[in-house]
Protein backbone atom coordinates (compact mmCIF):
# COMPACT_ATOMS: atom_id res chain seq x y z
CA UNK A 1 0.00 0.00 0.00
CA UNK A 2 2.72 2.47 -0.98
CA UNK A 3 0.11 4.55 -2.55
CA UNK A 4 -1.79 7.27 -1.39
CA UNK A 5 -6.04 7.68 -2.39
CA UNK A 6 -5.51 10.01 -5.27
CA UNK A 7 -4.02 8.10 -7.77
CA UNK A 8 -6.14 5.15 -8.95
CA UNK A 9 -8.94 5.57 -11.88
CA UNK A 10 -11.25 7.80 -10.80
CA UNK A 11 -15.08 7.41 -12.51
CA UNK A 12 -16.16 10.57 -13.87
CA UNK A 13 -19.28 9.44 -14.84
CA UNK A 14 -22.32 6.93 -14.14
CA UNK A 15 -25.32 6.83 -16.47
CA UNK A 16 -27.88 4.57 -16.16
CA UNK A 17 -29.50 3.39 -19.66
CA UNK A 18 -32.40 1.69 -21.33
CA UNK A 19 -34.40 1.90 -17.94
CA UNK A 20 -32.55 0.73 -15.70
CA UNK A 21 -31.64 -1.98 -18.10
CA UNK A 22 -27.93 -0.93 -18.01
CA UNK A 23 -25.12 0.96 -16.27
CA UNK A 24 -22.58 2.63 -18.43
CA UNK A 25 -19.32 3.86 -16.41
CA UNK A 26 -16.61 6.51 -17.68
CA UNK A 27 -13.20 6.25 -16.03
CA UNK A 28 -10.93 9.81 -16.19
CA UNK A 29 -8.46 7.95 -17.65
CA UNK A 30 -10.85 7.18 -20.92
CA UNK A 31 -11.89 3.48 -20.27
CA UNK A 32 -15.45 3.45 -20.42
CA UNK A 33 -18.28 0.24 -20.57
CA UNK A 34 -21.51 -0.86 -19.83
CA UNK A 35 -22.40 -2.96 -17.22
CA UNK A 36 -25.97 -4.62 -17.18
CA UNK A 37 -28.28 -5.31 -14.29
CA UNK A 38 -27.74 -8.32 -13.82
CA UNK A 39 -23.92 -8.67 -14.05
CA UNK A 40 -24.21 -6.08 -11.32
CA UNK A 41 -26.39 -7.92 -9.14
CA UNK A 42 -24.39 -10.45 -9.57
CA UNK A 43 -21.66 -8.60 -8.41
CA UNK A 44 -23.21 -7.31 -5.24
CA UNK A 45 -20.64 -7.58 -2.59
CA UNK A 46 -23.94 -7.35 0.20
CA UNK A 47 -23.60 -9.93 2.30
CA UNK A 48 -27.75 -9.98 2.17
CA UNK A 49 -27.70 -11.52 -1.40
CA UNK A 50 -31.35 -13.19 -0.82
CA UNK A 51 -33.00 -12.98 -4.42
CA UNK A 52 -36.67 -12.21 -4.80
CA UNK A 53 -37.66 -14.00 -7.78
CA UNK A 54 -39.10 -10.96 -9.85
CA UNK A 55 -42.72 -11.38 -11.70
CA UNK A 56 -42.06 -13.85 -14.82
CA UNK A 57 -41.64 -11.52 -18.05
CA UNK A 58 -40.08 -8.38 -15.83
CA UNK A 59 -36.50 -8.15 -16.64
CA UNK A 60 -34.24 -7.06 -13.72
CA UNK A 61 -33.47 -2.94 -13.41
CA UNK A 62 -31.21 -0.71 -11.83
CA UNK A 63 -33.80 1.39 -10.14
CA UNK A 64 -31.62 4.16 -7.94
CA UNK A 65 -27.89 4.88 -7.94
CA UNK A 66 -26.98 6.75 -4.70
CA UNK A 67 -23.58 8.09 -3.51
CA UNK A 68 -22.00 6.72 -0.81
CA UNK A 69 -19.08 8.70 0.71
CA UNK A 70 -16.47 9.82 -1.74
CA UNK A 71 -15.53 6.50 -2.60
CA UNK A 72 -18.80 4.16 -3.95
CA UNK A 73 -22.45 3.97 -5.13
CA UNK A 74 -25.11 1.95 -3.70
CA UNK A 75 -27.62 0.53 -6.13
CA UNK A 76 -30.90 -0.18 -5.57
CA UNK A 77 -32.56 -3.15 -7.74
CA UNK A 78 -36.23 -3.78 -8.86
CA UNK A 79 -36.07 -7.28 -7.59
CA UNK A 80 -35.32 -5.49 -4.03
CA UNK A 81 -31.91 -5.76 -3.26
CA UNK A 82 -30.31 -2.44 -2.55
CA UNK A 83 -27.64 -3.14 0.37
CA UNK A 84 -24.68 -3.92 -2.14
CA UNK A 85 -21.71 -1.18 -1.93
CA UNK A 86 -20.11 -0.86 -5.16
CA UNK A 87 -16.52 1.17 -4.35
CA UNK A 88 -15.06 2.73 -7.65
CA UNK A 89 -12.51 -0.11 -7.29
CA UNK A 90 -15.22 -2.69 -7.69
CA UNK A 91 -16.52 -0.79 -10.98
CA UNK A 92 -13.26 -0.95 -12.64
CA UNK A 93 -12.78 -4.54 -11.98
CA UNK A 94 -16.11 -5.24 -13.54
CA UNK A 95 -15.91 -2.74 -16.65
CA UNK A 96 -12.14 -3.35 -17.23
CA UNK A 97 -13.47 -7.17 -17.12
CA UNK B 1 -72.85 -6.79 34.16
CA UNK B 2 -71.81 -4.26 31.47
CA UNK B 3 -70.72 -5.89 27.87
CA UNK B 4 -69.03 -4.70 25.16
CA UNK B 5 -72.87 -4.98 23.18
CA UNK B 6 -74.43 -2.60 25.72
CA UNK B 7 -71.56 0.12 24.43
CA UNK B 8 -72.06 -0.69 20.94
CA UNK B 9 -76.22 -0.30 20.97
CA UNK B 10 -75.23 3.13 22.69
CA UNK B 11 -73.15 3.88 19.66
CA UNK B 12 -75.69 3.43 17.23
CA UNK B 13 -77.32 6.60 18.06
CA UNK B 14 -74.46 8.65 16.60
CA UNK B 15 -73.45 9.25 13.53
CA UNK B 16 -69.76 7.97 12.78
CA UNK B 17 -67.05 9.69 11.51
CA UNK B 18 -68.38 9.97 7.91
CA UNK B 19 -71.80 11.87 9.46
CA UNK B 20 -74.64 9.32 8.72
CA UNK B 21 -73.03 5.73 9.08
CA UNK B 22 -73.69 5.09 12.87
CA UNK B 23 -71.07 4.59 15.25
CA UNK B 24 -71.46 1.39 16.12
CA UNK B 25 -71.52 0.13 12.25
CA UNK B 26 -69.31 2.63 10.41
CA UNK B 27 -65.90 0.21 11.38
CA UNK B 28 -64.08 3.36 12.98
CA UNK B 29 -64.33 1.49 16.75
CA UNK B 30 -61.27 0.70 17.14
CA UNK B 31 -61.26 -1.72 20.10
CA UNK B 32 -63.36 -1.61 23.28
CA UNK B 33 -62.03 -2.53 26.93
CA UNK B 34 -64.28 -2.67 30.20
CA UNK B 35 -62.51 -3.38 33.33
CA UNK B 36 -64.40 -2.57 36.71
CA UNK B 37 -66.72 -0.10 35.32
CA UNK B 38 -64.19 2.16 33.23
CA UNK B 39 -64.67 1.96 29.89
CA UNK B 40 -61.58 2.46 27.32
CA UNK B 41 -62.80 3.08 23.58
CA UNK B 42 -60.71 4.22 20.48
CA UNK B 43 -62.50 5.86 17.58
CA UNK B 44 -60.02 5.66 14.41
CA UNK B 45 -60.10 8.51 12.15
CA UNK B 46 -58.34 10.11 9.81
CA UNK B 47 -55.46 11.79 10.73
CA UNK B 48 -55.66 14.85 8.94
CA UNK B 49 -59.38 15.26 10.55
CA UNK B 50 -58.32 14.66 13.57
CA UNK B 51 -59.44 18.25 14.96
CA UNK B 52 -62.84 18.13 13.43
CA UNK B 53 -63.50 14.64 15.14
CA UNK B 54 -63.01 16.05 18.71
CA UNK B 55 -66.66 16.70 19.18
CA UNK B 56 -67.59 13.41 17.97
CA UNK B 57 -64.84 11.85 20.69
CA UNK B 58 -65.92 13.88 23.66
CA UNK B 59 -70.42 13.44 22.59
CA UNK B 60 -69.21 9.57 22.21
CA UNK B 61 -67.51 9.97 25.97
CA UNK B 62 -70.35 11.49 27.01
CA UNK B 63 -72.68 8.72 26.07
CA UNK B 64 -70.46 6.16 27.18
CA UNK B 65 -70.25 7.76 30.72
CA UNK B 66 -73.91 7.95 31.33
CA UNK B 67 -74.54 4.01 30.79
CA UNK B 68 -75.67 2.65 33.94
CA UNK B 69 -72.45 0.75 35.42
CA UNK B 70 -69.58 3.21 33.72
CA UNK B 71 -68.13 4.57 36.49
CA UNK B 72 -65.66 6.57 33.97
CA UNK B 73 -65.30 6.77 30.00
CA UNK B 74 -61.87 7.35 28.16
CA UNK B 75 -62.37 7.91 24.58
CA UNK B 76 -59.55 8.30 22.23
CA UNK B 77 -58.75 9.21 18.55
CA UNK B 78 -56.55 6.88 16.66
CA UNK B 79 -54.96 7.12 13.46
CA UNK B 80 -56.35 5.31 10.86
CA UNK B 81 -54.72 5.69 7.48
CA UNK B 82 -57.00 6.31 4.63
CA UNK B 83 -57.50 3.47 2.23
CA UNK B 84 -55.06 3.29 -0.19
CA UNK B 85 -52.20 5.76 1.39
CA UNK B 86 -48.88 4.31 2.42
CA UNK B 87 -49.13 2.74 5.88
CA UNK B 88 -46.76 5.20 7.54
CA UNK B 89 -45.26 1.79 8.96
CA UNK B 90 -44.06 1.05 5.36
CA UNK B 91 -42.37 4.13 5.56
CA UNK B 92 -40.67 4.21 8.23
CA UNK B 93 -39.20 0.76 7.63
CA UNK B 94 -37.64 2.56 5.01
CA UNK B 95 -33.52 3.59 5.24
CA UNK B 96 -32.87 6.87 6.35
CA UNK B 97 -31.11 8.58 3.10
CA UNK B 98 -27.81 7.65 2.92
CA UNK B 99 -26.20 9.37 0.34
CA UNK B 100 -23.02 11.75 1.40
CA UNK B 101 -23.84 15.84 2.14
CA UNK B 102 -22.01 18.37 3.41
CA UNK B 103 -22.76 19.92 6.38
CA UNK B 104 -24.14 23.67 5.48
CA UNK B 105 -21.45 26.32 6.11
CA UNK B 106 -18.77 23.97 7.42
CA UNK B 107 -15.69 24.00 4.83
CA UNK B 108 -13.38 21.25 5.82
CA UNK B 109 -14.35 18.06 8.18
CA UNK B 110 -11.14 16.36 9.33
CA UNK B 111 -11.16 13.10 11.11
CA UNK B 112 -8.20 12.37 13.84
CA UNK B 113 -7.93 8.57 14.29
CA UNK B 114 -5.52 6.18 15.26
CA UNK B 115 -6.33 2.68 14.95
CA UNK B 116 -4.84 1.76 19.10
CA UNK B 117 -6.45 3.24 21.63
CA UNK B 118 -4.40 5.09 24.17
CA UNK B 119 -1.89 7.20 21.82
CA UNK B 120 -3.38 10.26 22.83
CA UNK B 121 -5.77 10.51 19.90
CA UNK B 122 -8.17 13.29 21.68
CA UNK B 123 -4.72 15.42 23.51
CA UNK B 124 -3.78 15.78 19.66
CA UNK B 125 -7.21 17.01 18.66
CA UNK B 126 -7.96 18.67 21.33
CA UNK B 127 -4.54 20.68 20.71
CA UNK B 128 -4.74 20.33 17.07
CA UNK B 129 -8.13 22.41 16.89
CA UNK B 130 -6.97 25.33 19.71
CA UNK B 131 -3.71 25.59 16.94
CA UNK B 132 -5.57 25.47 14.27
CA UNK B 133 -8.05 28.35 16.05
CA UNK B 134 -4.76 30.16 17.13
CA UNK B 135 -3.67 30.45 13.52
CA UNK B 136 -7.03 32.35 12.79
CA UNK B 137 -9.21 29.56 11.66
CA UNK B 138 -12.74 29.26 13.01
CA UNK B 139 -12.80 25.71 14.14
CA UNK B 140 -15.09 23.08 15.98
CA UNK B 141 -14.54 20.25 17.60
CA UNK B 142 -16.58 17.04 17.14
CA UNK B 143 -16.77 14.09 19.98
CA UNK B 144 -16.96 11.02 18.22
CA UNK B 145 -16.21 9.02 20.61
CA UNK B 146 -19.57 8.05 22.09
CA UNK B 147 -18.05 5.45 24.09
CA UNK B 148 -15.35 7.16 26.30
CA UNK B 149 -15.87 10.47 25.06
CA UNK B 150 -12.72 13.04 26.31
CA UNK B 151 -13.77 16.45 24.91
CA UNK B 152 -15.56 16.94 28.66
CA UNK B 153 -12.27 16.72 30.36
CA UNK B 154 -10.11 17.94 27.51
CA UNK B 155 -11.82 21.20 27.72
CA UNK B 156 -12.91 21.44 31.34
CA UNK B 157 -16.64 21.92 30.26
CA UNK B 158 -18.61 20.27 32.56
CA UNK B 159 -22.48 21.45 31.75
CA UNK B 160 -25.22 20.82 29.12
CA UNK B 161 -25.18 22.41 25.83
CA UNK B 162 -28.43 24.80 25.12
CA UNK B 163 -30.77 24.32 22.80
CA UNK B 164 -30.41 26.83 19.45
CA UNK B 165 -33.05 29.64 18.82
CA UNK B 166 -35.36 27.58 16.52
CA UNK B 167 -35.54 25.03 19.25
CA UNK B 168 -34.81 22.08 17.18
CA UNK B 169 -30.78 21.74 17.36
CA UNK B 170 -28.07 22.14 19.67
CA UNK B 171 -25.78 24.77 20.51
CA UNK B 172 -21.98 23.54 20.75
CA UNK B 173 -20.32 24.82 23.44
CA UNK B 174 -17.90 27.70 23.18
CA UNK B 175 -14.43 27.28 24.88
CA UNK B 176 -11.12 28.99 24.05
CA UNK B 177 -12.42 30.53 20.77
CA UNK B 178 -13.58 26.89 19.48
CA UNK B 179 -16.86 25.01 19.15
CA UNK B 180 -17.21 21.47 21.25
CA UNK B 181 -19.56 19.07 21.22
CA UNK B 182 -19.56 15.56 22.93
CA UNK B 183 -21.85 12.75 24.13
CA UNK B 184 -20.34 13.74 27.54
CA UNK B 185 -22.11 17.24 28.23
CA UNK B 186 -25.64 14.66 28.01
CA UNK B 187 -24.44 12.31 30.18
CA UNK B 188 -23.18 11.98 33.48
CA UNK B 189 -19.27 11.42 34.19
CA UNK B 190 -19.80 7.73 35.49
CA UNK B 191 -22.68 6.38 33.44
CA UNK B 192 -21.92 4.38 30.21
CA UNK B 193 -23.27 4.28 26.61
CA UNK B 194 -24.04 0.93 26.31
CA UNK B 195 -25.05 1.01 21.87
CA UNK B 196 -25.04 -1.18 19.37
CA UNK B 197 -23.77 0.11 15.94
CA UNK B 198 -27.49 1.33 14.68
CA UNK B 199 -27.93 2.99 17.81
CA UNK B 200 -24.06 4.77 17.52
CA UNK B 201 -24.66 5.90 13.69
CA UNK B 202 -27.97 7.53 14.22
CA UNK B 203 -26.40 9.68 17.12
CA UNK B 204 -23.13 10.55 14.95
CA UNK B 205 -25.37 11.79 12.17
CA UNK B 206 -27.88 14.18 15.23
CA UNK B 207 -24.29 15.76 16.34
CA UNK B 208 -23.23 16.64 12.50
CA UNK B 209 -26.67 17.42 11.40
CA UNK B 210 -28.86 18.77 14.72
CA UNK B 211 -25.64 20.82 16.02
CA UNK B 212 -25.65 24.79 15.21
CA UNK B 213 -22.53 24.75 13.94
CA UNK B 214 -22.53 27.48 11.91
CA UNK B 215 -19.59 29.19 10.08
CA UNK B 216 -16.24 26.84 10.62
CA UNK B 217 -13.27 26.45 8.62
CA UNK B 218 -12.50 23.24 10.22
CA UNK B 219 -14.66 20.40 12.06
CA UNK B 220 -12.24 18.44 13.80
CA UNK B 221 -13.63 14.97 14.40
CA UNK B 222 -11.96 12.89 17.33
CA UNK B 223 -12.65 9.58 16.12
CA UNK B 224 -13.06 6.45 18.98
CA UNK B 225 -10.11 4.01 18.16
CA UNK B 226 -10.64 0.67 15.77
CA UNK B 227 -12.22 1.06 12.23
CA UNK B 228 -15.73 0.08 12.50
CA UNK B 229 -18.86 1.97 12.51
CA UNK B 230 -18.02 5.33 14.20
CA UNK B 231 -15.32 5.40 10.97
CA UNK B 232 -17.31 4.38 8.07
CA UNK B 233 -20.39 6.29 9.18
CA UNK B 234 -17.54 9.19 9.13
CA UNK B 235 -16.72 8.23 5.74
CA UNK B 236 -19.84 7.60 4.11
CA UNK B 237 -22.02 10.52 5.33
CA UNK B 238 -19.98 13.55 5.18
CA UNK B 239 -17.12 14.50 2.96
CA UNK B 240 -13.80 14.37 4.98
CA UNK B 241 -11.57 16.34 3.71
CA UNK B 242 -8.77 14.58 5.15
CA UNK B 243 -7.40 11.96 7.97
CA UNK B 244 -5.03 12.47 10.54
CA UNK B 245 -3.06 9.65 12.10
CA UNK B 246 -1.92 9.45 15.53
CA UNK B 247 0.61 7.06 16.89
CA UNK B 248 2.72 6.15 19.49
CA UNK B 249 6.18 5.43 18.45
CA UNK B 250 6.37 1.67 19.47
CA UNK B 251 5.53 -1.31 16.60
CA UNK B 252 2.52 -2.37 18.86
CA UNK B 253 0.75 1.17 17.72
CA UNK B 254 2.22 1.54 14.11
CA UNK B 255 0.65 -1.83 13.44
CA UNK B 256 -2.80 -0.39 14.23
CA UNK B 257 -2.00 3.18 12.79
CA UNK B 258 -1.72 1.05 9.37
CA UNK B 259 -4.87 -0.61 9.51
CA UNK B 260 -6.36 3.03 10.43
CA UNK B 261 -4.73 4.48 7.02
CA UNK B 262 -5.78 1.11 4.90
CA UNK B 263 -8.95 1.64 6.31
CA UNK B 264 -8.91 5.61 4.95
CA UNK B 265 -7.82 4.54 1.92
CA UNK B 266 -10.23 2.55 0.78
CA UNK B 267 -12.82 4.85 1.62
CA UNK B 268 -11.20 7.50 -0.62
CA UNK B 269 -10.05 9.63 2.30
CA UNK B 270 -7.31 11.53 1.89
CA UNK B 271 -4.31 11.07 4.20
CA UNK B 272 -3.03 14.70 5.52
CA UNK B 273 -0.23 13.22 7.50
CA UNK B 274 0.86 11.57 10.72
CA UNK B 275 1.43 12.45 14.27
CA UNK B 276 4.07 10.91 16.37
CA UNK B 277 2.86 10.77 20.19
CA UNK B 278 4.84 10.37 22.67
CA UNK B 279 7.73 10.39 20.72
CA UNK B 280 10.47 10.98 23.19
CA UNK B 281 10.87 12.00 27.74
CA UNK B 282 13.17 14.17 28.86
CA UNK B 283 13.92 14.06 32.45
CA UNK B 284 12.83 16.74 34.25
CA UNK B 285 15.28 16.39 36.92
CA UNK B 286 18.38 15.66 35.23
CA UNK B 287 17.35 16.74 31.22
CA UNK B 288 18.40 12.95 29.87
CA UNK B 289 16.61 11.86 27.35
CA UNK B 290 14.85 8.30 27.15
CA UNK B 291 12.71 7.05 24.02
CA UNK B 292 9.80 5.16 26.17
CA UNK B 293 8.16 3.65 23.27
CA UNK B 294 11.18 4.03 21.05
CA UNK B 295 11.45 6.99 18.20
CA UNK B 296 10.56 7.61 14.66
CA UNK B 297 8.44 5.07 13.86
CA UNK B 298 5.58 6.80 12.85
CA UNK B 299 7.95 9.29 10.50
CA UNK B 300 9.03 6.11 8.73
CA UNK B 301 5.69 4.78 8.94
CA UNK B 302 4.91 8.22 7.33
CA UNK B 303 7.57 8.34 4.82
CA UNK B 304 6.98 4.52 3.26
CA UNK B 305 2.94 5.57 2.57
CA UNK B 306 4.48 9.24 0.38
CA UNK B 307 2.35 10.86 3.49
CA UNK B 308 3.46 13.93 5.58
CA UNK B 309 4.99 13.63 8.54
CA UNK B 310 3.08 16.63 10.26
CA UNK B 311 5.43 16.51 14.22
CA UNK B 312 6.32 14.70 17.12
CA UNK B 313 5.10 15.46 20.41
CA UNK B 314 6.99 14.63 23.76
CA UNK B 315 5.85 12.84 26.30
CA UNK B 316 5.38 15.30 28.78
CA UNK B 317 3.93 16.05 32.25
CA UNK B 318 2.84 19.69 31.35
CA UNK B 319 0.49 18.12 28.36
CA UNK B 320 -0.38 15.62 30.92
CA UNK B 321 -1.56 18.22 33.35
CA UNK B 322 -3.19 20.57 31.14
CA UNK B 323 -5.35 17.63 29.61
CA UNK B 324 -6.41 16.75 32.75
CA UNK B 325 -7.00 19.97 34.26
CA UNK B 326 -9.19 21.55 31.44
CA UNK B 327 -6.30 23.47 29.83
CA UNK B 328 -4.81 22.24 27.30
CA UNK B 329 -1.80 23.29 26.36
CA UNK B 330 -2.02 25.54 23.66
CA UNK B 331 -4.40 27.15 25.16
CA UNK B 332 -3.27 27.62 28.85
CA UNK B 333 0.47 28.04 27.92
CA UNK B 334 0.93 29.16 24.22
CA UNK B 335 4.21 29.92 24.31
CA UNK B 336 5.67 26.98 25.32
CA UNK B 337 7.82 24.61 23.52
CA UNK B 338 4.67 21.70 23.94
CA UNK B 339 2.45 24.21 22.40
CA UNK B 340 4.93 25.21 19.66
CA UNK B 341 5.01 21.60 18.96
CA UNK B 342 1.26 21.36 18.47
CA UNK B 343 1.15 24.81 16.47
CA UNK B 344 3.83 23.42 14.06
CA UNK B 345 1.45 20.64 13.71
CA UNK B 346 -1.83 22.66 13.13
CA UNK B 347 0.74 25.15 10.58
CA UNK B 348 1.37 22.02 8.36
CA UNK B 349 -2.18 20.27 8.36
CA UNK B 350 -3.75 24.00 7.64
CA UNK B 351 -0.92 23.82 4.76
CA UNK B 352 -2.46 20.60 3.59
CA UNK B 353 -6.51 21.60 4.33
CA UNK B 354 -5.88 25.23 2.48
CA UNK B 355 -2.70 24.96 -0.18
CA UNK B 356 -2.60 21.28 -0.36
CA UNK B 357 -1.61 20.40 -3.95
CA UNK B 358 -3.94 17.80 -4.71
CA UNK B 359 -7.57 18.51 -4.18
CA UNK B 360 -10.11 16.19 -2.80
CA UNK B 361 -11.56 14.03 -5.76
CA UNK B 362 -15.18 14.91 -7.00
CA UNK B 363 -17.51 11.82 -7.21
CA UNK B 364 -18.57 11.18 -10.63
CA UNK B 365 -21.96 12.26 -12.12
CA UNK B 366 -24.54 9.87 -11.80
CA UNK B 367 -27.08 10.26 -14.50
CA UNK B 368 -30.82 8.28 -15.49
CA UNK B 369 -31.27 8.38 -18.73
Amino acid sequence: MSDQAGDEPWPSELRVRDKGARLEVTFDDGVAGALTALQLRDASPSADKTRVALPPGKALTIEAVEPVGNYAVRIQFSDGHGTGIFTWRLLRTLTAA
Amino acid sequence: MLTKDDVMAALAAIPGPDGKTPLSRSGAIDGVTIRDGKVFLAIAVDPARAKAMEPLRAEVEKRVKALPGVDSAVVTLTAQAAAGAPRPAAEAAKPAPRGSRPIDGVKKIIAVASGKGGVGKSTTACNLALGLAHLGLKVGVLDADLFGPSMPRLFGISHKPALAQDGQRLLPIVKFGVKVMSIGFLVEDNSAIVWRGPMVISALNQFLRDVDWGELDVLVVDMPPGTGDVQLTMAQNVPLAGAVIVSTPQDLALIDARRAIAMFKQVQTPLLGVVENMSFFVCPHCGGRTDVFAHGGARHEAEKLGAPFLGEVPLDILIRETSDGGAPVVAGAPDSPQAKAFLDIAKRVRAELFDGAKPARVAPRIVMD
